[in-house]
């Protein structure tokens, strides 16, 4: 009996769970990671970009998200939409073509891969006969032309993938057609460009890599007209009125001929070699497009002097007498321009530009042509990301000054709206509004609305110019001089290096309600913000905080501290530094809280903790963890911890530098070796040493137990149970807990009175094993609300009758205490169990599903082996598993962060953040439609009459009348 | 015999000044060195110096060496007075009925369980060793009685042979079974132990534990006191034999905050299982490495390339390599290993466990071959596998660890979390003298503890925590 009422409860828990927790990858914001293959659906006005994992991405309007991915792990090069239709042909680099399709379900579109096909040859053929290099949608939205590298071309219907083999243009019978004195002895080589005469699609141009453009008339299977270049072909665009060819070739110069009549021609009507004289890189595409009065656009990318600007990434535009060379920071992967007009053949009103690391688009219609901001694609990486922190549910007053702030930072930004405007967003609005604030290597912080599907930039914060580095501001942005060749102008902000790695942020903290934030780096450094809707001209209060406290025997080998600006620096409007703490050692900042209610700032390095009152701007407590036989600790950086990756890109910077500075660096080159010799000595011991691990207890002795992982302040019953003071708690690498209780003056007397600390209590945990969180749960069990969350009517005030528990969570287990006498209650182990360690922890709060007033508390919990948990509060009993990061994505587990509501994001690339979900409530994903452009019958009606030339004439009949 | 009568006195002083110390009091007093008198005056002075008329003390003092050596007759007495230069240190401790211990955590009741054969033999062997050594108490001041059967080989190694040897089920290690050395936060009961127990009462016992101390006359390592057989703890267990399947073996490595290393590496392999469709090589882990002088080492019953099937009960199969070493650390305290050793040949043999039993230890005594004569009765006890195998109950398990973070609390007094749920006495506040203060290092967290100013002694049960440090009324004793 008693046996099924426990099974009943089992089974009503499991429903209750079914309704609070909910596992779901949902979107993936910013940009996506190694890029390989854009094109543009004019009809559909998508986006769609391929990469080199196989992934495929659609874009449209701001929330209008697609994404498929291919099986096979390889590179997507070509991406092709067939006309007015919603299907879409990949082409990887195995040889397969894919078709891809976007099907409506319930309302709601969805990426679909339909087919797959590879091109099979004659037996007996070499690969390369097969081997795509050249794909071509027809306009009739029925086949697909596939240049190959045998020189071939193949036709294949699609949907379907039906090759027509009777329709192919082999090698021969171009060839064939060839006068003589043009074909010469020689291959023609692999088929470099397929394009379809934009007024008559019978007519096809086959161009050639040795140069030889040939038009084939696909009824009459033969060829209409050679056109003879002479140099490797590198791309073809065929001008709107199919009167002239555009050619462009890898000795830097483009042609234009003329292929109205029939016959050949043996010299183009223009030739030029835009960066002329020196010899000039390739141009690898040409784009001419007419306007309606007035001169073509003309696009070429590439054709840069080899010799003195081989090494930049241009697009150049040129119109009437403009001609300005967009200078990129990162490669050049594809463009194309968006035109105006319902049928988008108007003029050019946008260059989209996928360079690989961002996506630049490019407003031709206003003076100056200026950037359009994107709101999807951002490169998160425009400085390496170092940390992040979110903030769920900001007040409306908060969020609009914060947006206001970033709208003055985008003056530069063109104002007309995103050109891209294809599919329906049909995700509901955000429930509220989150904040996602990432930190940088070059010591800015990004905020970002983080409420929808889209990752949305809202302003950007710098720290550097608190301080003195050897960087000057803009050395090379925008600085164009008069007459210079070509007319380089820098467009994009995608910037990986950092000018002083000591600048990098490594700790956020906001508090949403008051507007303050703190903010703390690479060098000990930690900034107290204000946010303040006018600019001010001010000087930052530098207060050093001794972490060592006379500690002995000391050698900080690591950087120096950052040295303040003395003189008083403007701020713009928006977040501005106030009081600044330096912590000595300068080691890099490892946690940091902020309490706005008690005008508090907490922080922690390597070697202790800190405790700073940023209202009277005075240090509270300095408190010294360090082990004193740690060497690894008092030494400075963690040298030895650092990956091959990290040590190998700080060797490059530090080249970089020093060719930089030369003057300032002299010690640069010893340091140099030294670095390498000791990247040489760790990949040696890495391939010798066997893989074996040492079974060890944790002792007292081992390095960095000192290291302070997590600071949180409470206010709660420390020392007797009838009176909770505010109190301060420290967790350390060794298994550590430090409480200390707060005496904090009235308000009335709160900016003369000192504030004081008093030491309470100290917990050594027996496992030792690193403190990464500590909570104090109310009298009802739930977690203590956030500093002026109350004060805000936001939240139920803490249950300050019942007893109070204190959870610490070590990295090895979860453990619940009682509390003022700290006495052991419950708790989970973790490690013991199944070998994981916690990674990352969060409180946050689940709704349930199905009756909008249920909701628990819990923790959510990421592992080293990739698994999120949640565990129960106050039970700490473990509710859901789910993987969800390989265990091997090291980084990716170390950039995870939680939300307050089951929510998480975290980096599956330095560019994009992957959002889950936890929460079966609150779920943050894409839900948009694309449908069927309207004046398709190309779609429906050529399948439903089989034979070929009679569809092609249809089609023709539709295009013109377009 | 009796060397302290040999001894020349050295001091020229007269006096001896006595620093006497029971709980945090001190009392001062002299003695005239020629006229020592007898031990129960003595003893009766203590008493009546600390106003404690009505307890039963154990009597210690600070040697020159640093060790806590117990003073019960009047030789020891007068070796004391003998030797105190000038100041002869005293520390008085409250002798607790013997019901004490036994009450402790369930862990060591089991211990004392297991230990019961080998206590017998010990008693045995203490028969003829005070026989032999008879008037010997102070074991700093006798020399290695030449003429003593124990002399050579040394009798502790010649004990753990003689266990380990027989039945390779439990297994005592010389050096670190005294707890009191290197484990001084095992509380009250190392602290009887630095003594012996009872040992006022009961010289004889005291007279073996200076016999078992005794090292070869020729070795030149300090002395190492070592105490009664129930003082004794295992410091690794064969369990659940007879549960387990014969080729494998579960063993269980007591780490107990000593300072002893576990002392292994684990290392990715591949392994062969049976599947009904034949033989499937599967990935495993197995030991790699043994730290010589580690606790995995001296015990003997972990060896290279044992593949690792559980860690504390749980299958490693299917984990990592990073999984198990975690888990392993998580578990340090008490890790409970099950392998499969690569030797299947010292396999117990559950059924008939006699012959076998007495088979390996034939094979595996010869470093104790002089004194087998004197243990086999007592081993013949100790193969009854019924006393000695310990079966493993994981609430065992969950009751002997880490329920024992020390809280500080700034007011004054450090504690160990007391359990809420268990039942366990409560442990007297002592004040406790180590023998081996290792200097080196003081936590970082008592130091500071320390300096904050509140003062207070360590006490009890945290087990290596405070393990390294002492304090005695804001000073530490730095010998």
């Amino acid at each position: 009996m008693k046996r099924f009422r426990r099974h009943g409860q089992e089974s009503h828990r499991d429903r209750i769970k079914q309704e609070l927790y909910g596992f779901n990858k949902t979107v993936e914001h910013g940009f996506p990671h190694q890029p390989s293959a854009l094109v543009f659906s004019p009809s559909l006005q998508l986006l769609a970009i391929g990469t080199r994992s196989g992934a495929i991405k659609l874009y449209g309007a701001p929330g209008v998200e697609f994404m498929g991915l291919h099986d096979e792990n390889a590179a997507v090069t070509q991406v092709h939409f067939l006309p007015q239709q919603v299907d879409l042909v990949t082409l990887l680099d195995d040889n397969s073509l894919h078709m891809w399709t976007l099907r409506a379900h319930h309302g709601v579109s969805e990426l679909l891969e339909t087919g797959r096909f590879t091109l099979t040859g004659p037996p007996g053929a070499p690969p390369s006969v097969t081997r795509v290099t050249a794909v071509l949608t027809h306009s009739s939205g029925d086949m697909l032309f596939l240049g190959t590298e045998g020189g071939h071309v193949f036709v294949v219907e699609v949907p379907g993938f039906r090759e027509l083999e009777e329709r192919n243009i082999s090698l021969e019978n171009v060839t064939n057609s060839l006068p003589e004195d043009y074909g010469g002895r020689r291959s023609l080589e692999h088929v470099e460009s397929l394009q379809e005469n934009p007024v008559n699609p019978r007519q096809v141009l086959i161009g050639y890599g040795r140069g030889i453009m040939v038009i084939w008339d696909l009824e009459r299977h033969s060829a209409v007209k050679h056109i003879p270049a002479t140099q490797q072909l590198e791309s073809v665009w065929w001008t709107e009125d199919g009167g002239h060819v555009l050619s462009s070739h890898s000795d830097g110069s483009y042609c234009r001929w003329m292929v109205a009549g029939e016959g050949t021609q043996s010299e183009p009507e223009k030739s030029e070699v835009p960066y002329g004289h020196f010899p000039c890189k390739a141009i690898s595409k040409i784009i001419q497009l007419p306007t309606e009065q007035g001169p073509p656009f003309l696009f070429l990318s590439g054709g840069m002097p080899r010799a003195s600007y081989g090494d930049r990434h241009c697009i150049s535009v040129i119109h009437s007498k403009t001609h300005v060379a967009l200078d990129f920071t990162s490669r050049i992967i594809d463009f194309f321009v968006i035109r105006d007009g319902p049928d988008h053949t108007g003029d050019p009103s946008a260059l989209v530009v996928l360079v690989e690391e961002e996506l630049v688009v490019i407003d031709l219609q206003t003076e100056g042509w200026p950037v359009i901001q994107t709101p999807y694609l951002v490169p998160l990486h425009c400085s390496a990301i170092t940390c992040s922190h979110h903030v769920s549910a900001i007040p409306l007053k908060m969020w609009e000054r914060v947006l206001s702030a970033g709208a003055l930072q985008n003056t530069h930004y063109s104002k007309k709206p995103w050109p891209i405007t294809g599919g329906q967003n049909l995700s509901p609005d955000a429930p509220q509004r989150d904040l996602l604030l990432t930190g940088h290597e070059d010591g800015t912080v990004r905020f970002w609305d983080a409420s929808g599907v889209c990752l949305y930039p809202m302003y950007k914060l710098s720290t550097a110019g608190v301080f003195l580095t050897d960087a000057e501001p803009n050395d090379n942005m925008n600085q164009c001089t008069e007459g210079e060749w070509p007319p380089f102008r820098k467009v994009g902000c995608f910037d990986p290096y950092s000018d002083d790695p000591r600048l990098g942020v490594q700790k956020i903290h906001l508090c949403k309600y008051s507007g303050y934030l703190t903010v703390a780096g690479t060098a000990g450094q930690i900034l107290v913000l204000e946010l303040n809707d006018e600019a001010a001209e001010q000087t930052v209060e530098a207060t050093v905080a001794d972490l060592l406290q006379g500690q002995e025997g000391f050698r900080w080998k690591g950087h120096t501290r950052l040295e303040v600006r003395e003189e008083p620096v403007t701020f713009p409007p928006g977040f501005q530094p106030f009081a600044l703490v330096q912590c000595q050692p300068p080691a890099v900042v490892t946690a940091l809280t902020l309490h706005s209610e008690w005008k508090l700032v907490t922080f922690g390095t390597s070697h202790g903790f800190g405790l700073y009152d940023y209202q009277q701007k005075s240090n509270v407590l300095v408190r010294c963890t360090l082990n004193p036989s740690d060497q690894l600790a008092m030494e400075g950086p963690l040298s030895r911890v650092k990956s091959i990756k990290k040590s190998l890109r700080q060797s490059f910077r530090r080249i970089r530098r020093s060719r930089v500075s030369l003057r300032k660096h002299h010690v640069n080159s010893a340091l140099l070796s030294l670095a390498n010799a000791r990247l040489e000595a760790e990949l040696a011991e890495m391939e010798l040493a066997p893989v074996q691990r040492k079974i060890e207890a944790r002792s007292s002795d081992d390095s960095f137990t000192g290291l302070v992982r997590t600071l949180y302040f409470a206010d709660t019953f420390l020392s007797d149970s009838s009176h909770h003071t505010p109190s301060l708690w420290a967790g350390t690498n060794g298994g550590s807990v430090f409480a200390y209780q707060l005496r904090l003056p009235p308000v009335e007397r709160r900016s003369e009175d000192p504030v004081s600390a008093h030491p309470a209590k100290e917990i050594q945990l027996m496992h030792r094993a690193p403190v990464v969180g500590i909570v104090v749960l109310d009298g009802h069990g739930s977690p203590l609300p956030e500093p002026l969350e109350v004060a805000h009517d936001l939240a139920r005030s803490a249950d300050m009758q019942g007893c109070h528990q204190l959870l610490v969570i070590s990295e090895e287990q979860f453990k619940v205490f009682t509390l003022p006498k700290v006495s052991a209650k419950m708790k989970l182990k973790l490690t013991a169990i199944d070998g994981s360690r916690v990674r990352r922890v969060g409180v946050a709060w689940f709704g349930s599903s199905r009756s909008e007033d249920y909701g628990e508390s819990g923790l959510t919990v990421l592992t080293n082996q990739g698994d999120l948990h949640v565990v129960s509060l106050p039970g700490v009993k473990l509710q859901v598993q789910y993987p969800c990061i390989r265990r091997e994505d090291v980084s990716g587990i170390a950039s995870c962060v939680f939300t307050k509501h089951g929510q998480g994001f975290y980096l599956i690339s330095p560019s994009e953040f992957e959002r889950f979900s936890l929460s079966a409530r609150c779920v943050v994903e894409p839900r948009s439609l694309v449908e069927v452009p309207s004046q398709t019958p190309g779609t429906t009606l050529p399948r439903a009459q089989p034979d070929g030339p009679r569809v092609m004439e249809h089609a023709l009949l539709n295009d013109e009348s377009e | 015999m009796n060397k302290n009568h040999r001894v020349p006195s050295n001091r020229s002083l007269g006096a001896v000044e006595v620093k006497s110390k029971f709980g945090a009091e001190f009392r001062r007093f002299s003695l005239d060195r020629s006229k020592p008198g007898r031990f129960d005056e003595f003893y009766r002075l203590l008493q009546h110096m600390h106003r404690i008329p009505n307890v039963d003390l154990l009597v210690g003092y600070a040697d020159v060496h640093g060790d806590l050596l117990p003073i019960n007759n009047d030789d020891n007495y007068r070796k004391a007075i003998s030797v105190a230069d000038p100041v002869l240190r005293l520390f008085l401790q409250r002798k607790e009925p013997q019901e004490d211990e036994r009450c402790g955590e369930g862990d060591r009741g089991v211990l004392s369980q297991a230990a019961s054969p080998v206590k017998s033999l010990f008693r045995r062997m203490s028969d003829r060793v005070a026989r032999i050594g008879k008037g010997i108490t102070d074991p700093r001041a006798c020399s290695s009685p030449p003429s003593s059967p124990l002399s050579s080989p040394s009798l502790p190694l010649a004990l753990e042979a003689a266990c380990t040897g027989r039945s390779r089920k439990l297994k005592f290690s010389t050096g670190m079974a005294q707890q009191h050395h290197q484990s001084p936060s095992d509380s009250e009961e190392a602290d009887y132990s630095a003594f012996g127990l009872d040992s006022l009462t009961r010289p004889k016992k005291t007279v073996l534990a200076a016999m078992l101390l005794r090292p070869d006359a020729n070795r030149k390592k300090p002395l190492v006191i070592i105490s009664l057989p129930r003082d004794f703890r295992p410091v690794s267990s064969i369990i659940d034999v007879d549960i387990l399947p014969e080729t494998h073996r579960r063993v269980r490595l007591y780490k107990h905050g000593q300072e002893k290393p576990l002392g292994f590496y684990i290392r990715d392999g591949s392994s062969v299982r049976v599947t009904p469709q034949g033989l499937e090589k599967v990935p495993g882990i197995f030991i790699s490495r043994m730290v010589p002088g580690g606790l995995a080492e001296s015990t003997g019953l972990l060896a290279v390339n044992d593949e690792v099937l559980e860690v504390n009960g749980i299958e490693v199969q299917g984990k990592s390599l990073d999984q198990v070493t975690d888990m392993m650390i998580a578990n340090s305290h008490n890790l409970i290993v099950t392998v499969k050793p690569a030797n299947q040949r010292n396999n117990i043999v559950r059924s008939g466990g006699g012959g076998a039993a007495s088979g390996s230890s034939g094979h595996s005594s010869d470093s104790g071959t002089s004194f087998y004569g004197y243990s086999s009765p007592g081993i013949a006890v100790a193969t009854t596998p019924a006393d000695i195998i310990q079966n493993f109950h994981p609430e065992e398990l969950e009751s002997d660890e880490d329920d024992e973070d020390l809280v500080i609390e700034v007011d004054g007094e450090a504690m160990p979390i007391p359990r809420t749920s268990s039942a366990s006495c409560t442990i007297p506040f002592i004040p406790r003298y180590m023998p081996h203060l290792d200097l080196r290092t003081t936590n970082g967290a008592l130091a500071s503890h320390n300096r904050s100013g509140s003062l207070g002694t360590l006490s009890t049960a945290d087990r290596g925590l405070e393990g390294r440090s002492l304090e005695e009324e804001g000073t530490v004793i730095t010998l």
